[in-house]
C-alpha cells in the first residue's frame, strides 16, 4: 500500500546541490514551513570509514564506482550517500572563472552574485591553502617538474579541517575532516528543523508529487536504516527542488515524462574525461600519506586541459594503468616509488553526448570522445610526461602510448611516443567525476531546460538546483559552482513560497 | 587468464587463489546478470579465437604466446573486445590487488592516522 505524506518543499538528493539548498532554507522553516529531503544513499556512521577500497566504494558510489557510459569505454564516480558525491570528492575549493559564466551566456545570471554565493560556502566550508610541512612528496615533486617544464603549478585551496592526511578522501574520508554537505549543511539543516530521509529513491516525478521507495539494509551492508519505514510513498510538495546530480535529475525528469516538453532534456552532459598517469622514481616518496591533491596546472584556457596531483589505491591504480601481464606487475611493485598525475580534459558541449532513459526506465550515458578532446588529453599527457621528468622520474606510464611506458631517454620522441593514433577507446581507461549538464540553465525551453534560478521552464513549482544546471562545462572543480547556483535556487524558492503554497491549496 | 593478466599468480598457494576468486565473485555480485553473461560469453570467445589463431586452446599456449595474444586483443579494431579485455583484466586487478596482503607487499601504507602515523611509526616510513 502506498503511504501518504505532504511537506511545503522536498528536495530530492543531498549532495553539493540538495545539501545547500536544504541548509539554506532554514529560515522557511523557522516561518513554519515543512521542508523534507529524500536520499537515495544511506547515512554512514563515522567508525564505517575504513579506507579500504574494496570495502567503501562498493557501499559509497553508484554502481560501487563501475557505472560505465553507453558504449563502455568511461567510468562515471558519483557518489551515492547522506552527503552525495562531497563525501568522497577531495575537497578542492575553486570558484568558476569569468570567462566560462560569460561563454554560458545565462540570461540573469550575473557573474559577481555566483561568486559571491560560491565564497559564502568557502567560507563555510573552512576553504585554505594547507601549510607547507602537510604537502606530500608526490605534490612537492609535481611542483618541482612544473617549475622544470616551464610552467607554474597552483596550489589548490581545500575544505578540511582537522585533516591528519590519510590520503583516502575518496573512499570517505575516515576522520571526518573533509567540510562536505554530510559535515556541515545536511546536519545543520538537520538541527533547523529540515527532516531527511535516507535510503529514498524517487522513482518518479508528478505534478507537484513525488513517489519515493524507502529500501532497507541487506545483511552486512554499511549504513544506518532508513529514518521511514520501507515501503512506497507518495509524497506532495509545493515545491520540488531536483538535486539528484547530473545524471540522476536528467534521468528521473526524463522517466516521468518531461521530455516532450524540454527538447533539450539530457542534452548538454560534459564531465572533464580524465585518466591518471605515473611517474616511476628511483627512490621511494610519500605518496600516501597527506592530502591527495594539493596542486594542479590549468590550462584549460588555452589548450583544453588541467592537470592535478592525485594519489590512488592499488586497485584503482591497477585498472588506471594500461595493460597487463609483467610490465605492468612490475611497475605496481614500485608502488613507493610511484608519482601520480591526473589529467583532464576541459570538454565542451557536444550534439550526441547526453543522459537518455531507455523504454524500461533504465539510464543511459552516451559519450563519445571528440577529435578535440583526444587531443587535448594526447597534449596534456606530453605536457605531464616532461613534469615528470623534470622532476625526476625514470620512466612515466602514459596511456596514450603504446608501449606505454616511456623511458627518460625518449623524452625528445615525445610527440611521436604519445599520440592521438594510441587513444583507442576500451583499451585506454579513462573516468571522470566532474558530471554536468543535462538541464542547463538558459533563456526557454527550445534551447534549454531550467532558466537562471533553477526553475524548470513551464513548471514554476518545479526546481533543480545541482551540477545538471550547467549550459557547458565549467572547466575547473565543480563544487563551489554548485553550491553558489543551489544557494540561488534556494532564494528563489523563499521568494516564491507564498505563490507555491497559495496554488497548491486552490488544488487541494 | 587470470594469470597472464597478474603473472604473480601463477605460483601462489590454493589460499591466494580461494581469495583471489571471492573477491572477484564479490565484485560481481551486485552487477547486473547480462554484464556478468558477457564477461563468460567473452571468455569462450578469447578460447575461440585462440584456436583460429594457433590451433589450440587459449590454455594450451605458453606463457609468452599467452601474453602477446591478450595484448593483441587489447588493441583489436573491435570495440567490443577492447572492452572485454578490460573488463577481465579489472576484475582480476580487483581479485589480486584487493587483497589486505599483496598491497602490504606492494609497499602501500596509507593509514587513516595518516601523518600521525609516519610519527608515532617513524622508521617504519
Ligand atoms: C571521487 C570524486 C572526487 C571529486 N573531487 C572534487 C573536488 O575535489 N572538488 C570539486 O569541486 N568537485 C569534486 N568532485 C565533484 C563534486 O563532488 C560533484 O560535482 C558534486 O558533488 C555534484 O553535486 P550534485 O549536487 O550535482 O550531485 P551529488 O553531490 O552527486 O548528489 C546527488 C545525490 O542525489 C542522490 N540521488 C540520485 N538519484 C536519486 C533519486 N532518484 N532519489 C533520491 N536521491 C537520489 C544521490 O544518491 C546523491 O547523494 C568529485 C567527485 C567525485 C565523485
Amino acid at each position: 500500500m502506498v503511504k501518504h505524506a505532504q511537506y511545503d518543499v522536498l528536495i530530492v538528493g543531498s549532495g553539493a546541490g540538495g545539501g545547500t539548498v536544504a541548509q539554506a532554507l532554514i529560515p522557511l522553516v523557522q516561518a513554519g514551513a515543512s521542508v523534507l529531503v529524500v536520499e537515495k544513499g544511506p547515512r554512514f556512521r563515522d567508525d564505517e570509514f575504513t579506507g579500504h577500497e574494496l570495502d567503501m566504494a562498493p557501499a559509497l558510489y553508484e554502481d560501487g564506482g563501475g557505472f560505465l557510459t553507453a558504449d563502455g569505454t568511461m567510468t562515471l564516480a558519483m557518489g551515492v550517500a547522506y552527503g552525495g558525491s562531497t563525501v568522497v570528492y577531495t575537497g578542492t575549493s575553486l570558484t568558476a572563472p569569468e570567462r566560462v559564466i560569460r561563454h554560458w551566456g545565462v540570461p540573469g545570471l550575473d557573474y559577481a552574485d555566483l561568486v559571491a554565493r560560491s565564497e559564502k560556502y568557502e567560507a563555510e566550508n573552512n576553504v585554505h591553502l594547507l601549510p607547507d610541512e602537510e604537502i606530500n612528496e608526490n605534490n612537492r615533486l609535481f611542483v618541482e617538474g612544473c617549475h622544470a617544464a616551464g610552467y607554474e603549478a597552483r596550489q589548490f585551496p581545500v575544505n578540511v579541517k582537522g585533516c591528519l592526511g590519510s590520503s583516502l578522501c575518496n573512499l570517505g574520508c575516515p576522520n571526518q575532516a573533509k567540510q562536505g554537505t554530510n559535515r556541515v549543511q545536511l546536519p545543520r539543516a538537520e538541527r533547523g528543523g529540515v527532516e531527511i530521509v535516507t535510503r529514498a529513491e524517487v522513482l518518479r516525478i508528478e505534478e507537484r508529487a513525488v513517489v519515493v521507495r524507502v529500501g532497507e539494509p541487506r545483511p552486512g551492508e554499511k549504513g544506518e536504516p532508513s529514518e521511514w519505514k520501507p515501503g512506497d510513498y507518495r509524497v506532495e510538495a509545493a515545491t520540488v527542488v531536483l538535486a539528484a546530480g547530473a545524471v540522476g535529475s536528467s534521468s528521473l525528469l526524463l522517466r516521468s515524462g518531461f521530455g516532450s516538453r524540454l527538447p533539450r532534456l539530457g542534452e548538454g552532459f560534459t564531465c572533464h574525461p580524465a585518466f591518471i598517469l605515473v611517474g616511476e622514481h628511483e627512490r621511494e616518496i610519500t605518496n600516501d600519506v597527506g592530502h591527495p591533491k594539493s596542486y594542479y596546472l590549468d590550462r584549460a584556457e588555452e589548450e583544453g586541459w588541467v592537470l592535478e596531483t592525485c594519489m590512488y589505491f592499488p586497485f584503482v591504480t591497477a585498472k588506471s594503468l594500461t595493460g597487463f601481464g609483467p610490465s605492468h606487475s612490475t611497475l605496481m611493485r614500485a608502488f613507493g616509488r610511484l608519482q601520480m598525475i591526473l589529467v583532464l580534459a576541459t570538454d565542451k558541449v557536444t550534439a550526441g553526448n547526453r543522459i537518455t532513459v531507455d523504454r524500461r526506465g533504465r539510464t543511459a550515458v552516451h559519450y563519445t570522445f571528440t577529435p578535440s578532446v583526444v587531443e587535448s588529453m594526447v597534449d596534456a599527457t606530453r605536457a605531464a610526461t616532461r613534469i615528470f621528468f623534470g622532476a625526476g622520474a625514470a620512466r612515466v606510464h602514459a596511456p596514450p602510448a603504446n608501449p606505454p611506458l616511456i623511458e627518460r631517454d625518449e623524452i625528445s620522441r615525445l610527440d611521436k611516443r604519445i599520440h592521438a593514433r594510441f587513444f583507442r577507446t576500451g583499451r585506454v581507461s579513462v573516468s571522470a567525476a566532474h558530471l554536468m549538464g543535462g538541464c542547463g540553465m538558459g533563456r526557454d525551453a527550445s534551447q534549454s531546460v531550467t532558466d537562471a534560478w533553477g526553475r524548470v521552464h513551464g513548471h514554476p513549482w518545479l526546481r533543480v538546483a545541482d551540477a545538471s544546471l550547467f549550459p557547458d562545462s565549467v572547466e575547473i572543480n565543480p563544487y563551489l559552482t554548485i553550491m553558489g547556483l543551489a544557494d540561488r535556487v534556494a532564494e528563489g524558492i523563499i521568494n516564491d513560497h507564498a505563490v507555491n503554497c497559495a496554488s497548491l491549496g486552490e488544488e487541494r | 587468464m587470470a594469470a597472464t593478466i597478474v603473472p604473480e599468480l601463477s605460483g601462489v598457494d590454493e589460499e591466494v587463489w580461494r581469495r583471489t576468486e571471492a573477491l572477484i565473485t564479490q565484485g560481481l555480485s551486485g552487477r547486473p546478470d547480462a554484464m556478468v553473461r558477457q564477461l563468460v560469453l567473452f571468455i569462450r570467445v578469447v578460447n575461440v579465437l585462440a584456436v583460429v589463431r594457433f590451433l589450440r586452446p587459449f590454455t594450451a599456449l605458453d606463457d609468452a604466446r599467452r601474453l602477446r595474444f591478450l595484448s593483441s586483443l587489447e588493441n583489436a579494431p573491435i570495440l567490443a573486445i577492447r572492452r572485454g579485455v578490460w573488463g577481465l583484466r579489472t576484475l582480476v586487478f580487483m581479485g589480486y590487488y584487493g587483497q589486505d596482503d599483496v598491497r602490504a607487499r606492494l609497499g602501500y601504507r596509507a593509514k587513516s592516522l595518516g601523518w600521525r602515523a609516519v610519527r608515532q611509526e617513524g622508521a617504519d616510513w
